[in-house]
């Protein structure tokens, strides 16, 4: 069983918020979707869930496409973090809802989560800290046993304890269950942790789609010392300059080629080193167009630096 | 999910909106038959003396009156008309018409659209892969299956208190009339539940939900005098009303235009404009154009007494640019922030 979002558009206010969005999504899968605030991210959530009619485009469950006629509450869960109505809901009255709309909820599952991080059951969700929220809103998830789960800023807020549950929460549902999920974070270091698959959007479209095992496979992050600041020209056309430490430069290369491989050889850099490539370091790859990520590169690209 | 489930869970959701409603209602049959047989026997208190019949109302009866005499006077003065046909406007003179409970439906039709709509219950219920149109059916059935009995529980209640309250000799009621009325009462709060949740699904906004319903409500009696003195009605409407047809008609239209366009509506409610006086941002201009000449035609010569056409132009023109800031929100060069989308609270890195 697969989800398939095909040319999906939704135009807020005469804009444009997404735009042909496209993806495959697999089961047991864990997909990270990145991007700048205002992006789209949680328009897609929305906008997947029929909570938001799209414009145009499909979504479809096993290739039979979900409409707000298809009982597609059975295969996908979302609790929009950012805007839910819990208010000052008691816990029970929110597990009796989800009850009743998604068939294989286990309350029991939910209540066993919920004694673990020591929540009292007769907790109101307004009651309770960022942590717990965030916690309450993952068992929920966890507990409807659906098979595909899409979560928005989970980590928001958490302290790290907290961050390093709902980790493992994830990851253990996604090995024993085989359980996909669609997570948005700004929190790039915990999505590395846990991500098979990121999507950066940007612009408004998804701009890449990266497995990340055969993306480290295939990238290199370097940090290198180039003699009189002379940056060869393959190196120019191929990485992208992510940070620059007085005469250090961390370099990206998406395609680490033999051919840059050769040209940096032959460059002789005064200093030169592979480092671990992140999902920060791919994000601010993709990103920097944007003015707070350029750090430069137009002077590595376009003229030698002089110094 | 499946319609069971859907029932259940609207259930639970509104249970206490819908249990106080219907405590309400009852209320009000309780409010209206004691209401009723208090001003019956305050009637004995009023009643005029055989001297001041003679010396203040004798004179001013027709000849009928005259020979019939005191006693049966009193006997009229003191007599309950229960449904009577002849009462104007007897489909709302007090029988089972309750003011009440028209306007207290309207206010439930708009809490159940308005309510799941404010809260963001509906982005559970959207998401639930049932139709918004089956979402709207089984909302409007389960507040029916609430209204209905308790209005008809409330009528039993004030019938009894009439029944047992009122000596016989000086009740009558008109049965024919009453059970030929009934229908319409209900069929008045099917189009009062209806009108309320459409206004309840294109209105975002808690106060201004309030005030344009209380505006439309304040102002419905002046505007149709006004249509009827501009129209040149010889007729009294309210006496074409009473007639069971005109009255069926009515109701019966009025309730199929506030369903149809609810369930024209409601499929199309899509969460991106929560929060903002339109729910339905397609509607501005005719909001904008229907309140611009709906209120000067209203409100009439209310600024200058002698100059009709000017206190409309005035009052129009002021509604007008009143409108048009509410609903566009114009910034003159700068960026419409207010109009921005939601796609994210958080500010930008």
């Amino acid at each position: 069983m697969t989800v398939s979002v095909s040319q999906l558009t939704k135009r807020i206010a005469n804009r444009e918020i997404i735009t042909d969005i496209s993806f495959t999504w697999h089961p047991g899968e864990i997909t990270g979707l990145v991007g700048r605030n205002g992006a789209g991210k949680t328009t897609l959530f929305r906008t997947m869930m029929m909570q938001y009619i799209p414009d145009s485009g499909t979504i479809q469950v096993d290739q039979q496409p979900i409409s707000q006629n298809t009982d597609f509450a059975q295969h996908i869960f979302f609790v929009d973090s950012q805007d839910n109505f819990f208010s000052s809901s008691p816990l029970t009255t929110i597990v009796d809802w989800y009850t009743l709309v998604y068939p294989a909820f286990a309350a029991a599952d939910f209540w066993s989560t919920i004694q673990h991080f020591a929540i009292p059951e007769s907790s109101r969700w307004s009651s309770l800290s960022k942590g717990q929220q965030a916690t309450i809103l993952m068992a929920l998830a966890l507990a409807s046993h659906v098979p595909y789960i899409i979560l928005d800023e989970p980590f928001a807020g958490l302290d790290v304890i907290a961050r390093e549950e709902v980790t493992k929460m994830i990851i253990d549902a996604a090995a024993d269950h085989h359980t996909a999920f669609l997570i948005s974070s700004h929190d790039l270091e915990e999505l590395d942790g846990i991500s098979d698959r990121v999507l950066i959007l940007k612009d408004h479209r998804i701009m890449h789609d990266y497995q990340l095992e055969s993306l480290r496979e295939e990238a290199r992050k370097i940090q290198v010392v180039f003699r009189h600041n002379q940056v060869p020209p393959l190196v120019k056309k191929e990485g992208t300059l992510i940070r620059v430490t007085g005469q250090v430069l961390e370099i990206v290369f998406m395609h680490y080629t033999e051919a840059v491989d050769a040209a940096l050889t032959a460059a002789q850099p005064v200093f030169s080193e592979e480092l671990p490539l992140t999902l920060t370091d791919i994000f601010r790859t993709t990103a920097v167009h944007d003015t707070d990520y350029l750090m430069g590169k137009e002077e590595i690209l376009h003229e030698p630096a002089q110094s | 999910m499946n319609q069971h489930s859907l029932n259940q869970l609207i259930r639970r959701r509104h249970r206490i909106v819908l249990l106080l409603a219907a405590l309400m209602i009852v209320f009000f049959g309780i409010m209206q038959g004691t209401g009723t047989v208090s001003n019956f026997h305050m009637r004995d208190q009023e009643e005029i003396s055989r001297t001041n019949y003679v010396k203040h109302v004798y004179p001013y009866l027709s000849k009928s009156e005259q020979r019939a005499g005191y006693k049966a006077y009193i006997n009229r003065f003191k007599q309950v008309r229960y449904g009577s046909p002849k009462t104007d406007r007897m489909y709302q003179d007090g029988t089972f018409f309750n003011y009440f409970i028209f306007l207290l439906t309207i206010l439930l039709g708009c809490v159940m659209t308005f309510w799941d709509q404010i809260s963001g219950f509906n982005r559970l219920l959207f998401s639930s892969g049932m139709s918004r149109r089956r979402i709207y059916l089984t909302k409007l059935k389960l507040y029916l299956t609430v209204i209905l009995p308790a209005w008809g529980i409330n009528a039993v209640i004030t019938m009894l208190f009439v029944w047992f309250g009122i000596p016989h000799h000086y009740l009558t009621i008109y049965w024919v009339s009453l059970l030929l009325f009934i229908p319409i009462y209900l069929i008045q709060l099917i189009a009062a539940l209806a009108a309320g949740s459409l206004f309840g699904m294109v209105i975002g906004q808690t106060l201004p939900l309030v005030a344009t319903i209380g505006f439309l409500g304040m102002s419905a009696g002046p505007a149709v005098i006004q249509a009827v003195q501009l129209l040149h009605v010889q007729k009294s409407w309210s006496a074409w009303l009473t007639q069971p047809l005109a009255a069926y008609g009515t109701w019966v239209g009025l309730a199929i235009l506030f369903l149809a366009l609810s369930l024209y509506f409601y499929p199309q409610v899509s969460l991106e404009n929560s929060h903002r006086y339109l729910l339905f941002p397609q509607l501005r201009p005719i909001v904008l154009i229907g309140f611009t000449l709906y209120v000067p035609f209203v409100m009439q010569n209310w600024l200058f007494y002698d100059y009709p056409w000017l206190s409309m132009i005035l009052t129009g023109g002021a509604v007008f640019v009143f409108l048009f800031w509410y609903l566009y929100r114009p910034t003159f060069g700068r960026r419409n922030k207010a109009q921005e989308s939601e796609t994210s609270p958080s500010p930008r890195q």
